[in-house]
Parts: structure tokens; C-alpha cells; sequence
């Protein structure tokens, strides 16, 4: 193949991935031809988000802003939170995660604001978590079972963070949705006490599938996180259930299909989490089977070499199917 | 819906796939419990128990009758904890041991401790267990059995997500029904839980 065959079929790609991006996210011909306009002019598509230095120097500011205004809340309440009563308590942490998602919501009318608010959505995130337990502890009698208290805390913050998202759109609140989503359902099957195996491996495929359903939207900066954190579950479920099993050499053959998968859905982040999934596997079957016979320093070496190998490959993988 | 599935056949399967492990685990939960009967004996059980060691108690059952004894001395380790769990209403409670006058506890560094040849002996009397039929079998006479400890695999999902898994817990058991052992004070199988047995009429 020579380098032009290369070229052409570097461009048949890139073009197909435009047409499918296009009809994806149901763009028009004006719409191409207004952002190829924008391109030629300041290298940018309008879209891409690249950041002025007013930009960069108000998000600084409200990171800064967040921390300060976490750490003196957290200061406060750690300070006087045994001379506090229960109605104090309660103020100082859902009160206070209430009022400023209030607020942020708020603030949020106005596009302006969007970039500046973010830190503060986690902080209210967090707050409001932590006050819904505060007020469960300190209203409610004690029950023999703290996971109902969990699955209502959960319950009231995805329902919070799945209609802000459904509102605004904004990547931090779909991440607070899919946590406490998980969260809810995580403890909905411990109450059923769900084979953990299974949890995770369900866990796992969600979490690649999600991750691949948000790749080609705006949220696409979690979809590494989605994929890196399923390939975890997904695989260690698996390894704990066919562990020790005539069904064991079924997990090579799945983390196979993920290295698979990756190169299908072109994700650098599964792929890294399979192959490390892989030499795992490849360890702790040298370690299984050759630890105490003579040939475990040669098996070292030829693990070694195969690891150079697998890594070669997985580069390859990159540069081919997914670069 | 089929076009939808099509075209966002990702999206369905994440949001799926939890609620299918949901149905899938509530069905498992509840179709052994139409065909198993609930339990239907109380049981006891100890926890912070030390089968082995000296200067602890130590609980027998002989001729259906449930005894305690104290072996050695009373260094104020920690007592174990006596339950009853009631079948009817499946809740557990603590019964307990009161300590003999002469077992006050003493502090081994006020005086060096030197084992004796025999060790002392001393009955524990535990009054609401006395006069009750206890049946030691490891299965009731209702088919269910007793167990405690903990699932020694990793605890996956606990990086990520709430799990109870890392307690240990107690369950009774029959043809796939279990029945998972309430924990009223948050960690009192802290140091496992032993079966002790079935009260029986």
C-alpha cells in the first residue's frame, strides 16, 4: 500500500465520520459550511471551545472561589458542630447545598455563567448529600438498616441531578446523574443481596455502553471515565466468577473482545484498561502455574518479552484503528 | 421504538442493563420465597467468641440444655454477646450475661499472672435461656440451615459504590431461600457470628 492509498483512505474515513456526526447530530449544509468558514479564519470550528485568556483567567477565579468557599463552610461546621443543634446542623449542610443549587440554577439562565458555576454544582452536590444525612441522623429515629437511609439519599439527589441535566445540559450535573444513578441502583441490589459478580459485570457493560452513547456529544470528556471504570468492574466481576473454574480461559477471550470493542469504538481509555486487563490475566497465570518450578525465571523473561510484545500491539492498535 | 432502539442502541443498553439486574435479582429474591416456607424456629447465636483461648466463656449444649461456663480468669476482654433471633418476627435480640460476683474482672498489670495447673472454673447462669430445648444440629428440623462469615472475594463494587459486603454477615438457608440475619447495633458480627442452635419445642 503506498502512501497515497494511505492518504485517500486516512480522508474516505474522516469523511464518513463527518457524514455520521452530521447526520448524528442533525446538521445542516449551512451549519458545515458556516463552521469550515470559522476554521479557515481562526483555525477554530466555533465549536471547539478554545479558551481567550478572559476565559481561562473567570474559570481560575470560580475554581478558586469554589475552593474558599467549601473549605469555610467545612471549617465552620468541623469548628461548632458540637455546640450546634439539630436545626443548625441541618442548615449548615442541606440548607446551605440548597440554597446555592438554587441559586446556581439561577445563575444558569444566563449562558454567561455557565463555565463559572461549575465548581460550585459539585460543592453543592456534596453538601447536599452530606445534609441529607445530617437531617435523616437527626430527625428520623434510628433504624436497623443504614442502606435505606443511603437509598433515599441517592434517590433524592438523582432525581435532582437528572432534571437540572435534563435542563441545562451541562456535563458535571450528567456525571452527578450517572453517580447517583449507579449509587441508587448499587444499593437497590445489595438489598437484594445481588451476587456481587454479577453486579459488577452488568455494572461494567452499562458503563462501556454509556460511555460509547456520550462519546459523540458535548459530555464526551466522561466517556474515558465511563470506559476506564466499566473495564474495571466488567472485568474483575468476570475474573472473581470463572477464578478457579473450567470457565477461567472465558475471561482471556472476553478482555479480548474489549481490545476488540476499543478498536470498534475507537476508545484510547478501553483500550489501555483491557490490555492492562490482559497482562493482569497473563500475570497471574504465570504466577498460578510456574511460581515453584525451575523455569519461572525463564517464564519471567518470556512474560517480560511478551508484555514488550502486547504493548507493541496495543500501539499498533492505536496508531491503526483508533488514532 | 424499534428505530429508536436502533439508532441509540448504547444509550438503551447502560440504562437497561441496571434495571435488568434489578428485575433479575428481585425475581431469584422472591421466587424461592413462593415455594420455601419462612423459617419457622428462634435460633441462638454468640458473637465475640473464643472457642480456643482461656480466660473467656464458654458455651455448651448438652442434653438439649444450653450451659455457660467462665474458664480461668476474668481480665475484662470484652464478654461475648448472646442473641435470640425470632423467626416470627425476624428480628434479633440480645440476651444478657450477667458476670458472677466472683469473676470480677482484674487488671493483670496490678498483680503478675501465673497460669495454674488447673484453670478455675466458674458457671455462668444465664436465666432466660434456662429451662429453653436447644437442638445443636446443623439443620433445623424446618430444613434450614445456619451460616456467618463473609464473601472473601474482592470487594469491587466498594471502590466505587456503597457495598455492605465487607461485613460479616449471617443468614438461614433453605433450597436457595436465604434469609439474611438483621444487624441491629450497625456491627455486632464484628468478630463473626457462632451458632449456638435451634430452640425447639
Amino acid at each position: 500500500m503506498t502512501a497515497n492509498d494511505i492518504a485517500q483512505d486516512e480522508r474516505t474515513k474522516a469523511l464518513a465520520a463527518i457524514a455520521e456526526q452530521m447526520v448524528r447530530h442533525d446538521f445542516s449544509f449551512p451549519d458545515l459550511a458556516q463552521a469550515m468558514e470559522s476554521v479557515k479564519r481562526d483555525g477554530s470550528g466555533g465549536v471547539s471551545g478554545k479558551s481567550g485568556l478572559g476565559d481561562v483567567a473567570a474559570r481560575l477565579f470560580s475554581t478558586l472561589g469554589g475552593i474558599f468557599v467549601f473549605s469555610g463552610i467545612g471549617v465552620y461546621v468541623s469548628m461548632f458542630w458540637g455546640d450546634m443543634n439539630s436545626t443548625m446542623r441541618i442548615i449548615a449542610t442541606l440548607g446551605i447545598g440548597l440554597v446555592m443549587h438554587a441559586l446556581i440554577m439561577l445563575a444558569l439562565r444566563k449562558e454567561l455563567y455557565v463555565r463559572t458555576v461549575k465548581p460550585l454544582l459539585l460543592i453543592s452536590a456534596f453538601l447536599q448529600t452530606a445534609g441529607w444525612f445530617v437531617a435523616l441522623d437527626e430527625l428520623m429515629p434510628r433504624g436497623n438498616d443504614e442502606r435505606y437511609a443511603i437509598l433515599f439519599v441517592m434517590g433524592v439527589m438523582l432525581v435532582q441531578q437528572g432534571t437540572a441535566f435534563l435542563k441545562h445540559r451541562i456535563t458535571i450535573l450528567l456525571f452527578g446523574t450517572l453517580f447517583f444513578g449507579y449509587s441508587f441502583v448499587a444499593v437497590c441490589l445489595d438489598l437484594l443481596d445481588a451476587n456481587e459478580k454479577l453486579t459488577a459485570i452488568g455494572f461494567g457493560v452499562s458503563m462501556i455502553a454509556i460511555a460509547h452513547a456520550i462519546r459523540p456529544t458535548k459530555h464526551a470528556v466522561l466517556s474515558a471515565l465511563g470506559d476506564l471504570a466499566g473495564a474495571f468492574l466488567f472485568c474483575f466481576g468476570l475474573f472473581e466468577l470463572v477464578k478457579h473454574s473450567a470457565l477461567e480461559i472465558l475471561y482471556l477471550g472476553a478482555v479480548c473482545g474489549l481490545i476488540y470493542i476499543s478498536t470498534f469504538v475507537r476508545s484510547t481509555a478501553l483500550l489501555i484498561a483491557s490490555t492492562f486487563a490482559m497482562l493482569g490475566y497473563i500475570g497471574y497465570f504465570t504466577s498460578e502455574h510456574f511460581v515453584d518450578s525451575v523455569g519461572w525465571p525463564l517464564s519471567l523473561v518470556i512474560l517480560g518479552m511478551v508484555f514488550f510484545g502486547v504493548s507493541v500491539f496495543m500501539l499498533r492498535v492505536k496508531r491503526r484503528y483508533i488514532s | 421504538m424499534m428505530h429508536w432502539l436502533k439508532q441509540n442502541g448504547a444509550l438503551a443498553l447502560g440504562v437497561g442493563m441496571p434495571v435488568l439486574l434489578i428485575v433479575f435479582f428481585m425475581l431469584a429474591a422472591w421466587l424461592p420465597k413462593m415455594f420455601v416456607d419462612p423459617p419457622k424456629h428462634d435460633l441462638l447465636f454468640i458473637t465475640n467468641y473464643n472457642e480456643y483461648g482461656t480466660n473467656t466463656l464458654r458455651a455448651d449444649v448438652r442434653d438439649k440444655q444450653l450451659t455457660f461456663r467462665f474458664i480461668g480468669e476474668n481480665f475484662g476482654h470484652g464478654w461475648p454477646k448472646l442473641y435470640r433471633y425470632s423467626a416470627s418476627t425476624g428480628g434479633v435480640q440480645e440476651i444478657p450475661i450477667e458476670i458472677p460476683p466472683d469473676l470480677t474482672p482484674i487488671k493483670p498489670y496490678n498483680r503478675p499472672y501465673v497460669a495454674p495447673e488447673h484453670e478455675k472454673v466458674t458457671p455462668v447462669a444465664v436465666p432466660a435461656v434456662e429451662g429453653l430445648k436447644i437442638d445443636n444440629s446443623s439443620v433445623a428440623p424446618d430444613g434450614y440451615a445456619f451460616s456467618s462469615g463473609y464473601d472473601n472475594s474482592s470487594h469491587m463494587m466498594g471502590l466505587f459504590f456503597y457495598s455492605s459486603r465487607y461485613r460479616h454477615t449471617a443468614t438461614l438457608s433453605k433450597n436457595g431461600h436465604q434469609v439474611r440475619i438483621p444487624n441491629p447495633e450497625g456491627n455486632y458480627y464484628h468478630a463473626n457470628a457462632k451458632f449456638l442452635g435451634w430452640i425447639v419445642p
